[in-house]
């Protein structure tokens, strides 16, 4: 077994044991690292840096109080993604449909500054006519 | 602090309840828009002179229409002043017999316009002339015809 391979083994299998630690301990760990976080503001102004994907949690009450099913999301830091989502969502929906009624003013603008009857175009049998129009065209 | 904290925590849980449900609840109006006649939108008296005068044959009928279809309208309206006064008389004439369709029929209305021009314009007459000659259940039997092949395509579809 190679250098590089020891490690893999290595980090394999302590991501491994993290995944599989129980509820307690996960519980305990929170606890600790809130404890050790105020100590440390207490000591001075000192820069934390802490990881992108923590940013969510920090300052944030610990994983089971309050957070009930909501604690996993904003554990994976998934609370300004999934906002920033549905946002877009929700203005693209507003974008199509905004579209959907200009195409539609449009379409109905012509209609009406037509000449052929309303009471034809409203018809599905003057389609048949036109259908056969266009057959007697080709 | 606590307080502070709580705050916070339970703004967060708004917000992703917000972010969750939101799409749920924009893809539930339209569901409901179609559901119930009288939808919401502008009142007749808070539209502009120029709108109310360019909707004119609307005005009884207004407060039945739907949010999206006054949406539609408006959007007509803002064209109105720049018809000649003959396309103007046109518009106006058509537009209580257009808004009174169902939406079914509206939906017709607009495939046939669009399949009419799509043929040159003494095709497109024909078909008129025709339609215009043909006996009221002649029109009923073309009309039964061509509703039969829509839901046998449906059916395939199916």
């Amino acid at each position: 077994m190679n250098q590089d391979e020891f490690g893999f083994r290595v980090r394999q299998a302590l991501n491994d044991g993290a995944e599989r630690l129980d509820y307690r301990t996960v519980l305990r760990l929170e606890q600790a690292r809130r404890q050790a976080l105020g100590r440390q503001r207490r000591a001075g102004p000192a820069t934390v840096r802490l990881p992108a994907l923590q940013l969510a949690t920090a300052g944030a009450p610990p994983i089971d109080s309050g957070g009930g099913a909501w604690g996993w999301l904003r554990g994976a830091g998934l609370v300004a993604p999934l906002l920033a989502l549905a946002v877009g969502f929700v203005a693209i929906s507003h974008w199509q449909e905004e579209l959907e009624i200009q195409r539609l003013a449009a379409l109905d603008f012509a209609v009406l500054l037509d000449e052929g009857p309303l009471e034809a175009y409203a018809d599905q049998g003057f389609g048949v006519l036109l259908q056969a129009e266009q057959r007697a065209d080709r | 602090m606590i307080d502070g904290g709580k705050r916070r925590a339970a703004a967060r849980r708004l917000l992703l309840a917000a972010a969750v449900f939101a799409p749920a609840l924009l893809l539930a109006r339209p569901a409901q828009s179609q559901n119930t006649a009288p939808a919401g939108g502008p009142a007749w008296s808070q539209l502009s002179p120029q709108q109310r005068e360019a909707l004119a044959p609307l005005a009884g009928q207004w407060t039945t229409i739907p949010s999206e279809n006054k949406r539609k309208w408006l959007d007509i309206a803002d064209k109105y002043p720049q018809l000649s006064p003959e396309g103007k008389t046109r518009l106006q004439a058509r537009m209580a017999e257009f808004a009174r369709l169902t939406p079914e029929q509206r939906r017709t209305a607009r495939e046939n316009f669009q399949r009419a021009y799509e043929l040159p314009r003494e095709s497109r007459e024909s078909a008129v002339e025709q339609y215009r000659l043909l006996p009221d259940d002649k029109k009923k039997e073309l009309t039964e015809r061509s509703q039969r092949k829509d839901a046998a395509k449906e059916a395939q579809k199916k």
